[in-house]
């Protein structure tokens, strides 16, 4: 895990944190497994591939926002 | 149109489903489709072949899966490669883990229309309406919309659509989830599905792709064998594969000290006794 990632994943391990606190009913339906909060933050430290998945959509998000913001610029920007 | 909705209610994830499944029913009571409906404890593989073999034209199953099987309550398997022949010609339509990598490759390839994952399936419960939508749009789209040619594309944008208004409600581990599923979403209908197996990529590579798919796959002809074997001669409730892979992947330290284990202490055993009758020892 580089340096932008291990970042990452700190801010999504805080946010989590808040949610555990905030909202103690929340789950993560994985499949067959059911999560709380504070699991999802145990395993985001052990579980490379809920790392590696998380990490992956957390770019790829990214990616699509910049998308839609460049076709967005094109939309408004016509001739003048 | 005549339709059987099969779902088990037994744990923590098949509590959303069953609810998502509602919306289902709903949809079915008010477009007039014949629905039959095989709720927790009558969602078993004795009741779900029985409402096949009386006639159905469309499938829906919303609870746990894998590659290449749709199960019952309790997890018992209720439909698998071993009887999803009996699904030749229909519609199928699941919420379900992964179905549609073996399971639904192997009923399209027997004359089926299959809508599944190739994946894992997430959600989180801080937008169970959201992600009760993205699963169950498809349905609209096909049965209650009827728009078949686009209702893999319609579905995906959706999937798409809700992905960015979770981003816009701060709820990102949701939107991951939801960008996952909406990635792993497969609709076989009269598109040939992308193999995984080298021998059927290479046949039909060779023959061309109506014969290239006309074999079965080993797996599946193995899997009818197993359950024939199990089910029909050991007279076994569910076949064991299933059982043995969870546990496998369950305990894998287990399974490997015994599979090391047994062998080396037999060794070991057989050893001390032959030399010792030997007179080595």
């Amino acid at each position: 895990m580089n340096s932008i990632e291990k970042a990452l994943i700190d801010e999504i391990k805080k946010t989590l944190g808040k949610v555990a606190q905030l909202a103690p009913g929340w789950r993560l339906i994985l499949g067959t497994e059911t999560l709380d909060a504070t699991s999802v933050i145990k395993k985001l430290d052990n579980d490379k591939k809920l790392r590696k998945f998380v990490l992956k959509h957390y770019v790829g998000i990214a990616v699509e926002l910049e998308q839609k913001a460049r076709e967005k610029l094109e939309g408004t920007s016509g001739p003048s | 149109m005549k339709a059987l909705l099969v779902r088990p209610r037994f744990d923590d994830p098949t509590q959303y489903t069953f609810g998502f499944a509602a919306e289902i029913l709903q949809w079915c009571r008010e477009a007039g489709i014949n629905l039959v409906e095989l709720a927790e404890d009558k969602a078993t593989r004795a009741k779900v072949e029985e409402e096949i073999r009386r006639g159905i034209d469309l499938y829906i199953h919303y609870n746990h899966g894998s590659e290449n099987t749709l199960y019952g309550q309790g997890g018992i398997s209720a439909v698998d490669l071993s009887n999803c022949h009996l699904l030749t010609g229909k519609e199928i339509y699941t919420l379900a883990c992964l179905s549609a990598k073996s399971l639904g490759v192997e009923v399209w390839r027997q004359g089926g229309k299959y809508w599944g994952y190739v994946d894992v399936v997430s959600f989180t419960t801080d937008a169970l309406d959201r992600f009760k939508e993205s699963f169950n749009c498809g349905f609209r789209y096909l049965f209650i919309e009827g728009d078949r040619q686009n209702a893999l594309s319609r579905a995906k944008d959706t999937f798409n659509r809700l992905t960015f208004e979770l981003v816009g409600t701060g709820k990102m581990i949701a939107a991951i989830c939801m960008r996952e599923n909406g990635q792993n979403l497969r609709y076989y209908d009269t598109n040939a599905p992308d193999s995984g197996c080298q021998l059927r990529r290479m046949l039909i590579k060779v023959l061309g792709q109506k014969r290239g798919w006309a074999s079965p796959s080993p797996k599946a002809l193995i899997y009818r064998v197993y359950y024939w074997f199990w089910h029909d001669v050991m007279k076994r409730p569910e076949p064991y594969t299933d059982t043995w892979r969870r546990s496998i992947k369950k305990h894998p330290k287990l399974w490997l000290s015994i599979i090391i284990g047994v062998p080396v202490g037999i060794s070991i055993l057989l050893s001390v006794l032959l030399g010792h009758l030997g007179g080595f020892w």
